[in-house]
C-alpha cells in the first residue's frame, strides 16, 4: 500500500518575501559598558550578545533548556535563548568575558573550576562560572542542595556534575577567607593482592576528602613520575573558563550565508518529485540542492578509517527518504529565515510508503523493504532488511550444543534496550568557506576530520588536497560526532555559491536526525554448574540500525566482542543481525554496543546468582578473567577478524587486570553488605519503600590493533618549551592535556612547557579520531615516540655540552639535561645552542603508533535505588564505580570521566529513549521530556581509580572513556531486583514499566 | 508576554496561542513595564500575586505556602524560575503544572483584565476557558494561604516533570485534591471518588450534571505513563496527600 502526497510549500504559493519587519532600539548595559543597538522584535537576547563578539554564550537548545546561553540579568541568572533583546533594554548584562581583566590570570571562581577538573569541553562554561558567581554573591556559605539548585538551569553532559559542585564549593570556601586544600588524588589502600589489608574502612582522611577529588588505588609496579599520575590542569582550561571564541560557531565570516535542511515529514517515501522554483525565487536564496541537481555518489557516513565498512547505503541526497528527519533538500540564503521559508517553499511530491520500526518485525516475512535500491551493495540480504550479519565462536556448535547439555543448569532470557541520543550541549556544526587558494575549508565539529577530509571529497568530486578540515573545541561528542554528518551538505553549499556557509542542527534535528544508540532486542542463554562456573553461553542480539547501516557492523561486532569477553567461559557463540527499519539511524555512541549486551550479561547473571542462592559479586568473582586467561572470543569477532582456528598461544592474552580490587573497592563504597540486612531493604518508617544494592561489570578495549593509528610531532622553541602536534581530537575528555603530560613526562618539564596545536589537516598529523577509546593508548604511544625522538636528540646535544662520552648517561629533569656527576644545562641553554650557536638543528621528533593490542579497561560499577513499590519510582542514591584503566595519566580528568559516563549512563538505565509515535515520527525531541539529569536530580557519584600496570600502553594507561558507559544501567536493574524481587527487562526503568513487574500487571495495547 | 520563556521558546501549547519556535508572524506584547509584579498579603487568609511576579521570587518567599513554594521550584530550573512569571503559568495551563496544582487547591483566583474592565474568576474555570482571550491580560492571582497543604508527585527522576502529581489542602472541614497530569490542565477533583477509584472532577455542577459518575477524566496516554497507569497514580498519590494533611 501506498499513498501519494504532496507537500504544497508555502500556504498562498507565492514567492513573495516576508516583509522586513520594524527594527528596535535598544539600550543596554553589557559587562558595565553602555551600547545603543538595534535588533529584529524576534531576535534573542543570545543572537545580539554573539554578535557582538560575547561567544561565551552559546546556543544549546533554544528552548532555555540547556543553560548554555546563561547569563545574569540585573544579577539574575537567566537563559539568553528564550529572552527577546527587547525584553533587555534598559536592563544591565552581565557575561563571563566581564571576568576578563588580566592577561594569563583568572577570577577566583574560574581558577577553582580549572583546579579541581571541572571543565571537560567548556561548552557551557561561561553560565556556570556566572551562576556561581550569582549564588555566592547572594550565599557567601551555599549548601550543597542549594549549589545543585543554582545549577539546575545548566545541562552538563561530561562531569557528571561532581566537579563543578566542587568547584563552587572551593570558590565560596575561599572567598570567605579559608584556606582551601590543594587538589591532590586521595590514595586508599589495596584490599587485594600483594600489600594489601583487610581494613574495609578507608583512612579518616580518605573518608573527608571531597568525591570529586581522585580517589586512587596505587599499585607497587608503577614508577615514580613527575608529570604523568599527577591530576594537572588541563592545556586548555584558560581559555574554555574564560570563555573565549574556541568552538566552531565562534567566528564572524564577512558575507556568511545560513544553511537549513529541509526534511522527510514521511518515515519511509519515494520522493516522485521535487519542485523547488518558487524556493530559489525567493530573493535572498542562493542556492536549493537536492536529489535532481546533486551526484548519485554511494557512502557511508561512518567516520572509520578507510575502507569504510560496507554497505555504502547513503547519498547525500536521494529519491527515497527512511526516516522522519531524513534529508530531501537543503538551502543557503542570506538569513536563516529566508532559509527556513524557502524550505517551506520547495514542493515535494512523496509516495508514501508503510514503514517498520521494530527490529523484530523489520526481519519478519513482508515486511517493508528499507533499502530496496539496486545501486547498494554489501547489505547482507536487503530482502530481509539484514543489512549485516555477525557471527563468532570459540567452538563448534556441536560443542557449545555439548556445554550446554553439561550443565546443571540452563538460564535463557530475552531483554530489550532503546535508542539512545547523545545529546551533546553542542549540536553538530560546520562552517565551510573557500580560501585564499580556493581550497575548501571545513570548520567543523567532528571526531573524526581526518576521515571527513577523505570522505567528502569523492562526494565533492574533490582531491583530498583541495579540503582542509579544522576541528576547533568541541562541546562534547561521546561518539556521534565519529561520523560524516552535515559536512557534505555544506561543501556542496560553498562550492554552489562561493561564499562562507553556516549549517547548524536545532536542537530537534539533534535529536531526530544526528546518530544514537542501537536498540536491541537480546537473547542470552547461559549454561552453569552447580559450583557457579559458567560452561557455555550463548548470544543471540537482533540490532536496530535505523534507515541506514553506518557503524551497524563494528558496533555490532564490538558490542559482542566485550559482552562475551568478560567471564571466562569454555564455550561462547555470539551471533547478531543488524537490521535497517524506519527509525531514526544508530551509530557509534561511547561503549560502542557494550552497554546493550553488557545490560543482558550483567541482568542474567543476578539472575543466575538469585537462581543459585549465591551472592552475584561472589558468583562474579569465580568466573571474571584475569592477568593471563586468553580474550579468545576477541580475534574471532574483531573488526579484522572472522578467524575460527586459532592456537591457544596465538590468543591475545590479559596483560593487567583489576578486576578483583575493583570488585572490593566497589562493594566497600556501596556498603554492600547491606543488600542482605532486611531493616535496611524495608525501613520501617517508610513502608512503600524498597532499598536495594546491584553490580554491573564490564570490559572494553583500548583502541582497534591493528586499525587504529595516531602520530604526533614535537619541536623545542628557544626558551626550552616545545610545541605539540597532534591529530588525536580533543572531544572535552582532556586528551590534549593527558598526551602533553606524557610529553612532558618524557622531556623532562613541566606541563606548562608544551604547547598543544590539536586537529588540523592542514598542520597536525595524522590521527583515526577520538574513538574506540584510542586516544590516550594510541595517540598516547605516539606522543611518547615522537617525546622520545625528540629525547635522543637532546641527550645527544646534552653530552656533547657537558663533554659526556655516553648520551644514554643523561637524564632530563626539572627542564635540564643532567649528567651522572650532577652537572646539567637547561633545556633553554641546550634550545638556544641547537636553533644558533652550534652545528645548528632543530631538535624535533616525530612518530606515529599503532596499537598490535587493545589492552582491556575494567570496571566494577554499583548502584544503591530506592524504590517505591506502590508507584513503581525507583530513585538512584548513589553510584559507585571503580575502574581498572591502568595508570591514570592524569586522574582528574580521568575520575571525570568516569563521572559523567556514571550519570550518562543513568540516564539510559532510567530516562533516556527516543520514543516516535505511529508514523515515525520523534516526540521527545526536547531535553525536557527526553530528559539527561540535572545537577539537582543526580545521585552521589564515586569514582574509584584502581590502577594497574599495563605493558602495552603508554607508562602502563589503558582507555578510560568507555568502559564506565556500560555497567550501570545493569547495576540499576539488579539493585531493583534485590530491592523488590522483580526482574525488568528492558531498559529503560520507566516507573510504570517497573509498577507493572511489580503488579504482574501486563502492558496494555 | 511576561517572562516569555514558554512562548519564546514556542512551547505554548497550541491552544494557548503560538505554538512556533519562531515568534515571526505573532504579535508580542511585552507586560515588564507594568507594575504587575509582586506579592501582597491583604488579610490573613488572601495572598495576592502579582502576574509578572517571577516563580524564584515564590520560591524565595516566606509569605507564600510552602507548599507553593517547593511546587514553584520543581516547575522550572534555576535559569528559568529566574524569568518565567507566574500569570505565564497560568496562561499556559500545563497539564504537568504543580504550581497550578497548588494554586487550585489554595482557591486560587484570577484578576485579569480587558477593554470590557476587569474580572476575577476561580482558576479551574479560566484554565477549562483557555487560551485566554484576545485582548485579555492576566494581573494577579489570588489565594488562600491558610490550611494544611501536601504534594505528592511520581517522575521518572526528583527533578523530572511529574508524571501525576497530587496536592491536597485541608482548612477546617474542607478538603481539595487537585491532580496534574490527567487532564488538559491540572484539575480539582472529587478526593472521595479518587479513593473509590475513578476520577471525577469536582464542583457541585458537575455532581448534578452528571448524577451516575459516567464522566470521568480520561488520562492521555504517553511514553511516561499509560492512561491506566496515571490513574493508579492518581488514587495512590490522593490517598498519600489526603492521609498527610490528616496527620
Amino acid at each position: 500500500m501506498s499513498e501519494l502526497t504532496e507537500d504544497k510549500g508555502a500556504p498562498d504559493g507565492g514567492p513573495a518575501l516576508p516583509q522586513r519587519p520594524v527594527m528596535l532600539e535598544l539600550d543596554l548595559t553589557i559587562n558595565g559598558d553602555q551600547y545603543r543597538l538595534t535588533c529584529e522584535p524576534g531576535d534573542t537576547l543570545l543572537t545580539v550578545l554573539r554578535r557582538l563578539g560575547l561567544f561565551s554564550v552559546r546556543f544549546g537548545s533554544g528552548t532555555g533548556e540547556s543553560g548554555a546561553a546563561a547569563v545574569l540579568f540585573d544579577g539574575r541568572l537567566v537563559s539568553a535563548d528564550v529572552m527577546l533583546a527587547g525584553q533587555a533594554s534598559g536592563h544591565k548584562v552581565t557575561t563571563v568575558e566581564s571576568l576578563d581583566v588580566a592577561t594569563g590570570e583568572l577570577d577566583p571562581i574560574q581558577q577553582a573550576f580549572v583546579d579541581i577538573g571541572a571543565l571537560q569541553s567548556g561548552y557551557s562554561a561561561g553560565a556556570m562560572v556566572l551562576a556561581a558567581r550569582a549564588l555566592i554573591e547572594a550565599n557567601p556559605d551555599p549548601s550543597e542542595a542549594e549549589i545543585r539548585d543554582a545549577l539546575s538551569g545548566i545541562l552538563d553532559r561530561e562531569t557528571g556534575y561532581v566537579k563543578v559542585v566542587e568547584a563552587i564549593r572551593r570558590a565560596a570556601a575561599a572567598r570567605r577567607g579559608e584556606k582551601v586544600p590543594p587538589v591532590e588524588p586521595v590514595v586508599l589502600e589495596p584490599l587485594t593482592g600483594p600489600g594489601s589489608t583487610e581494613r574495609r574502612v578507608p583512612s579518616a582522611e580518605a573518608l573527608q576528602a571531597p568525591l570529586a577529588m581522585p580517589h586512587v588505588v596505587l599499585s607497587s609496579d608503577v614508577a615514580i613520575t613527575a608529570v604523568v599520575g599527577k591530576p594537572e590542569p588541563k592545556v586548555d582550561a584558560l581559555r574554555l573558563a574564560k570563555g573565549r571564541p574556541v568552538f566552531t560557531d565562534d567566528i564572524d565570516l564577512r558575507h556568511m550565508l545560513y544553511a537549513k535542511v529541509l526534511r522527510s515529514p514521511h518515515a519511509h517515501a519515494r520522493i516522485l518529485a521535487i519542485d523547488d522554483s518558487e524556493a530559489r525565487a525567493l530573493p535572498g536564496v542562493h542556492a536549493v540542492i537536492h536529489y535532481g541537481n546533486t551526484p548519485r555518489v554511494k557512502y557511508a557516513t561512518g567516520g572509520q578509517t578507510w575502507p569504510n565498512p560496507a554497505p555504502w547505503d547513503q547519498v547525500s541526497f536521494d529519491n527515497k527518504v527512511r526516516f522522519v528527519g531524513d534529508r530531501v533538500a537543503a538551502v543557503a540564503a542570506e538569513t536563516l529565515g529566508i532559509a527556513e521559508e524557502a524550505c517551506r517553499r520547495i514542493k515535494v511530491t512523496y509516495e508514501v510508503l508503510p514503514g517498520v520500526f521494530d527490529e523484530v518485525e523489520a526481519i519478519a516475512p513482508g515486511a517493508p523493504l528499507v533499502h530496496d535500491e539496486t545501486d547498494t551493495e554489501g547489505i547482507y540480504d536487503a530482502a530481509h532488511n539484514k543489512s549485516h550479519h555477525i557471527e563468532g565462536q570459540t567452538v563448534t556448535d556441536e560443542a557449545l550444543e555439548a556445554a550446554f547439555a553439561s550443565a546443571k543448569h540452563v538460564f535463557q532470557q530475552t531483554f530489550h534496550v532503546q535508542q539512545q541520543q547523545h545529546a551533546p550541549l553542542e549540536p553538530h556544526i560546520t562552517i565551510g568557506w573557500l580560501d585564499d587558494d580556493d581550497r575548501l575549508v571545513l570548520r567543523s565539529s567532528t571526531q573524526v576530520p581526518y576521515h571527513v577530509r577523505r570522505m567528502v571529497a569523492p562526494l565533492l568530486g574533490l582531491p583530498v588536497r583541495r579540503i582542509r578540515v579544522i576541528k576547533p573545541r568541541i562541546g562534547g561528542g561521546f561518539g556521534g560526532k565519529q561520523e560524516m554528518l552535515i559536512e557534505d551538505i555544506v561543501g556542496y553549499l560553498v562550492l554552489a555559491t562561493r561564499r562562507p556557509i553556516r549549517l547548524e542542527l536545532t536542537r530537534s534535528e539533534e535529536f531526530a536526525c544526528a546518530r544514537c544508540r542501537h536498540a536491541m532486542t537480546l537473547t542470552l542463554r547461559t549454561g552453569v554448574d552447580d559450583d557457579g562456573h559458567l560452561v557455555a553461553q550463548d548470544m543471540h542480539v537482533v540490532s536496530n540500525t535505523g534507515a541506514y547501516g553506518t557503524h551497524g557492523s563494528t558496533v555490532n561486532t564490538v558490542g559482542g566482542m566485550h559482552g562475551m569477553s568478560i567471564y571466562n567461559c569454555p564455550a561462547k557463540r555470539f551471533r547478531c543481525d543488524v537490521v535497517y527499519t524506519n527509525r531514526p539511524v544508530s551509530g557509534a555512541f561511547r561503549g560502542y554496543g557494550a552497554p546493550q549486551n553488557f545490560f543482558a550479561v550483567e541482568s542474567q547473571m543476578d539472575d543466575i546468582a538469585r537462581a543459585l542462592g549465591m551472592d552475584p559479586y561472589e558468583l562474579r568473582r569465580k568466573n571474571w578473567v584475569q592477568v593471563g586467561d586468553p580474550l579468545d572470543i576477541v580475534p574471532r569477532l574483531g573488526e579484522r577478524g572472522d578467524v575460527v582456528e586459532i592456537p591457544q598461544e596465538d590468543l591475545p592474552r590479559i596483560m593487567s587486570c583489576g578486576l578483583q580490587e575493583c570488585g572490593a573497592q566497589g562493594t566497600r563504597a556501596i556498603g554492600w553488605e547491606r543488600r542482605n540486612d532486611p531493616s535496611w531493604r524495608q525501613p520501617a518508617d517508610r513502608p512503600t519503600i524498597r532499598r536495594g544494592i546491584g553490580m554491573g561489570s564490564a570490559i572494553q578495549g583500548s583502541g582497534i590493533p591493528f586499525v587504529d593509528m595516531g602520530a604526533c610531532s614535537i619541536k623545542i622553541n628557544d626558551d626550552g618549551s616545545f610545541n605539540m602536534l597532534v591529530g588525536a581530537t580533543d572531544v572535552g575528555g582532556g586528551s590534549d592535556t593527558v598526551l602533553a603530560q606524557i610529553v612532558a613526562e618524557v622531556l623532562g618539564v613541566e606541563l606548562k612547557d608544551i604547547i598543544v596545536t590539536s586537529s588540523d589537516t592542514d598542520i597536525t598529523p595524522f590521527d583515526v579520531g577520538a574513538y574506540a577509546s584510542s586516544t590516550t593508548y594510541v595517540s598516547g604511544g605516539a606522543a611518547k615516540k615522537a617525546a622520545e625522538a625528540a629525547r635522543a636528540r637532546i641527550v645527544t646535544r646534552a653530552a656533547r655540552l657537558l663533554d659526556l662520552d655516553d648520551p644514554g648517561s643523561v637524564e632530563l629533569h626539572d627542564r635540564r639535561a643532567w649528567g651522572p656527576d650532577g652537572r646539567s644545562i637547561s633545556l633553554g641553554d641546550l634550545a638556544l645552542n641547537s636553533l644558533h650557536t652550534e652545528d645548528q638543528e632543530q631538535i624535533m621528533g616525530t612518530a606515529s603508533h599503532y596499537g598490535t593490542a587493545s589492552a582491556p579497561p575494567f570496571a566494577v560499577q554499583l548502584a544503591e535505588v530506592e524504590v517505591d513499590v506502590e508507584t513503581g519510582q525507583v530513585t538512584v542514591k548513589k553510584l559507585v564505580t571503580a575502574i581498572d584503566c591502568g595508570v591514570p595519566i592524569n586522574p582528574i580528568t580521568a575520575s571525570g570521566q568516569v563521572e559523567g559516563a556514571m550519570l550518562q549512563s543513568l540516564g539510559y538505565a532510567l530516562t533516556e529513549d527516543l520514543v516516535l509515535d505511529a508514523s515515525g515520527k520523534l516526540v521527545n525531541d526536547r531535553f525536557g521530556p527526553y530528559w539527561i539529569f540535572r545537577a539537582d536530580d543526580a545521585p552521589v557519584c564515586e569514582a574509584i581509580l584502581v590502577q594497574t600496570m599495563e605493558p602495552s600502553g603508554p607508562f602502563g594507561a589503558k582507555a578510560v572513556g568507555e568502559v564506565p558507559m556500560d555497567g550501570i544501567a545493569p547495576a540499576v536493574r539488579n539493585a531493583v531486583l534485590n530491592a523488590t524481587g522483580v526482574k525488568v527487562n528492558q531498559l529503560p526503568l520507566l516507573p510504570e514499566r517497573v509498577w507493572r513487574a511489580l503488579n504482574n500487571v501486563p502492558t496494555s495495547g | 508576554m511576561g517572562g516569555g520563556t514558554r512562548l519564546n521558546a514556542g512551547l505554548v501549547p497550541k491552544r494557548a496561542g503560538a505554538g512556533q519556535s519562531d515568534v515571526g508572524g505573532v504579535e508580542v506584547v511585552d507586560l515588564q513595564a507594568l507594575d504587575l509584579a509582586g506579592i501582597e498579603r491583604r488579610d490573613d487568609a488572601v495572598l495576592r500575586i502579582g502576574a509578572m511576579t517571577r516563580l524564584q521570587e515564590l520560591v524565595d518567599s516566606d509569605d507564600v505556602p510552602s507548599v507553593v513554594r517547593e511546587a514553584a521550584r520543581h516547575e522550572l530550573p534555576s535559569t528559568l524560575r529566574a524569568q518565567s512569571t507566574i500569570g505565564g503559568c497560568i496562561a499556559s495551563g500545563d497539564p504537568d503544572s504543580e504550581l497550578l496544582a497548588t494554586l487550585l487547591v489554595h482557591d486560587g483566583r484570577v484578576h485579569s483584565t480587558q477593554t470590557s474592565g476587569s474580572v476575577e474568576v476561580p482558576l479551574d474555570e479560566l484554565l477549562a476557558e483557555l487560551p485566554l482571550a484576545s485582548g485579555r491580560i492576566i494581573t494577579a492571582v489570588s489565594i488562600d494561604a491558610r490550611g494544611a497543604s501536601s504534594l505528592m508527585r511520581t517522575g521518572r527522576t526528583p527533578a523530572d516533570r511529574p508524571i501525576v502529581a497530587v496536592v491536597a489542602r485541608q482548612l477546617g472541614g474542607r478538603r481539595s485534591v487537585a491532580i496534574t497530569g490527567v487532564a488538559a490542565t491540572p484539575v480539582l477533583v472529587n478526593s472521595t471518588a479518587v479513593g473509590g477509584g475513578s476520577l471525577l472532577p469536582s464542583g457541585d455542577g458537575m455532581a448534578a450534571s452528571d448524577p451516575h459518575g459516567t464522566f470521568r477524566l480520561e488520562p492521555i496516554s504517553d511514553f511516561r505513563g499509560s492512561s491506566e497507569y496515571r490513574r493508579a497514580l492518581a488514587r495512590i498519590l490522593t490517598s498519600r496527600a489526603t492521609e498527610a494533611i490528616s496527620r
